[in-house]
């Protein structure tokens, strides 16, 4: 998805001319600021619709990677469908059609009281004021006891070499063995993600014939998103190679054993993919605005996404605690309505009164058919929270061949929409 | 530097240059805008649709492109969808809003430019339909290798 030579030049054309520059570049106000710290949909879609919609505000995006893994279509590398190639998603377009300042560099600390963010940047560290920060770094893992390392026991819920990692291991897998895969307690990145990549496993060992099994490691009561489709593919379609133990979360871990002692039982594995439970992303938490009663998630308006504690400091994505699901789709839902409220506050104007962000997914059940999710959630200014409307809450009635299509158009779309 | 005014030599057409360049310069900044004015009403909302059908409504493959229609005929489909027994995506995602909001994004979208591709290839889509047909081609050689590998050692017998 990295644009090759030949966009690239396009678009450096388009950009020389002054036809792909949004409007008001070529006014001359003095740019209003905005920092987006994180380039994943979040990030990306926020710093892009600024640009889009924002006239001359002056946009800077400071991410860690050279290019984004997408996590949306990354089961299907580590069971050997997909490439790395297919999710990589690169910032050229952001850079050059949309005029973002794209910094490759790691923020070291905001000073909130000051409006300025530091970053090390190529070795050193620079100073970035801003009239507007936004956040979307995603989650960071929480470290279960025992003896945890992650290059033994991967998660691969952060798409990148973790992905490679546990694809190496799955076809290294041998005869009469056992796949552990632990599924961490709610809220956590993605909801279907775990039951789907479950699905997705199962599918490669049952056509592998050889004996190997999974264990499913629950940590929550039940499966928490699409029970249908996954409850029918559980005990259906993969009763034979799939077993699935819910109340089991983890009270500790030997990596390099591979064993896992849970509330339900111990268990060991020859691949062990454990996904540990989740908090806001490391910058929120040293920042302190992981400020929910939870302590682990930010605090924020659902009507511009500012922190309850700085409102000048925007948090979206992943790291927030509005209840609404933690996925790239509704990243990239949550920071239009965060561009748009930041483009009304620097015109003096109030944020729209009655956002909606809908959030849609699609999940293969076997490497031929998928499903889907959908929800909207609509502002309700009694709570001052999203809450979702029930009448669009639903999963596919079954897996299908379309829905199969389907989800690697959704995928294109959302790649180009926060990306392109 | 005397007033232009004063000056009898200047024609009238000279005296106009500078302002009707101001005017121009007016005429051109007003377009542009300095930070953006208000939101269209209806963008925000229309923007969600933007996911799966493109930012500003211009779908890169497989899904319609939605932008650049009839906001009544948007609308009429949209209702459609939001009342009719719930069997696709779409028909979910439209109950996501009220009647007016539906009508709000009928309305921006019918602004947007019509988009020039409505192709209906994933490239995606096709990347694994080869691969898989590789990887059945691949088992069929294999099995094939196989038969006679056995065929050939029943001769030798």
């Amino acid at each position: 998805m990295k644009a090759n030579r030949r966009e690239f030049l396009g678009m450096a054309g388009m950009a020389m001319a002054g036809l792909g520059l949004p409007r008001s570049v070529k006014s001359n106000t003095v740019a209003p600021r905005v920092l987006v710290v994180g380039g994943g949909f979040g990030g990306a879609t926020v710093a892009k619709y600024l640009r889009l919609w924002g006239g001359n505000i002056e946009v800077t995006l400071i991410e860690r990677d050279p290019s984004h893994f997408s996590c949306i279509l990354s089961n299907l590398v580590v069971t050997g469908n997909l490439q790395m190639d297919d999710i990589e998603l690169g910032y050229e377009a952001l850079q050059i059609r949309w005029g973002v300042n794209v910094v490759q560099g790691e923020v070291l600390q905001i000073d909130p009281a000051a409006n300025e963010l530091t970053a090390s940047v190529g070795g050193s560290s620079i100073t970035y004021p801003y009239d507007k920060l936004v956040l979307s770094p995603g989650v960071e893992f929480i470290e279960p006891n025992g003896n945890y390392d992650p290059e033994l026991t991967p998660h691969a819920w952060k798409a990148g070499p973790q992905t490679l990692l546990l694809k190496q291991m799955l076809s290294a897998m041998g005869t009469r063995q056992t796949y552990l895969l632990t599924i961490p307690k709610s809220p956590y990145r993605c909801p279907p993600g775990p039951y789907e990549r479950a699905c997705g496993i199962a599918d490669y060992l049952t056509k592998k014939r050889n004996g190997s099994r999974i264990v499913v490691l629950d940590a929550n009561p039940s499966i928490q998103a699409e029970p249908k489709n996954f409850g029918n593919a559980f005990n259906g379609l993969y009763r034979d190679v799939l077993t699935y133990v819910p109340n089991a979360g983890i009270l500790s871990v030997d990596s390099a054993a591979g064993t896992i002692e849970t509330a339900a039982g111990n268990f060991a594995g020859d691949v062990v993919n454990l996904i540990p439970n989740q908090r806001a992303g490391k910058i929120v938490t040293d920042s302190g605005l992981a400020n929910d009663p939870t302590g682990r998630w930010a605090t924020v308006d659902p009507l511009t996404y500012a922190s309850s504690a700085f409102p000048d400091i925007h948090i979206l994505g992943d790291s927030q605690a509005t209840g609404q699901p933690k996925s790239g789709h509704m990243a990239n839902a949550q920071a239009k309505v965060c561009a748009d409220a930041i483009i009304r506050a620097f015109n003096g104007e109030a944020p729209d009164p009655t956002p909606v962000t809908a959030s849609a997914c699609f999940s293969p059940i076997t490497s031929e058919k998928a499903s889907w999710l959908t929800a909207s959630y609509q502002y309700d200014p009694v709570s001052k929270s999203m809450k979702r409307v029930d009448a669009s809450f639903a999963e596919a009635d079954q897996p299908t061949s379309d829905g199969m299509q389907q989800m690697f158009q959704w995928a294109r779309n959302i790649f180009a929409d926060s990306f392109g | 530097m005397k007033p232009l005014i004063s000056n009898p030599a200047l024609p009238l057409r000279t005296f106009l240059r500078p302002i009707r360049a101001l005017m121009l310069v007016l005429l051109a900044l007003s377009l542009i805008g300095w930070v953006s004015a208000e939101p269209p009403k209806g963008r925000l909302l229309a923007s969600q649709c933007f996911q799966c059908h493109g930012t500003n409504g211009q779908a890169v493959g497989g899904f319609e492109s939605i932008s650049g229609k009839s906001a009544r005929e948007l609308f009429e489909e949209l209702s459609e969808m939001s009342k009719r027994r719930p069997e696709g995506i779409m028909d979910l995602q439209a109950r996501g809003y009220t009647p007016d909001q539906l009508r709000q994004i009928s309305e921006y979208l019918a602004t947007l430019p019509r988009s020039g591709n409505d192709d209906n290839n994933g490239s995606l889509v096709e990347k694994v339909k080869t691969e898989r047909k590789e990887q059945q081609a691949k088992k069929r050689n294999r099995l094939k290798a196989r038969r006679e590998r056995a065929r050939s050692r029943k001769t030798r017998r």
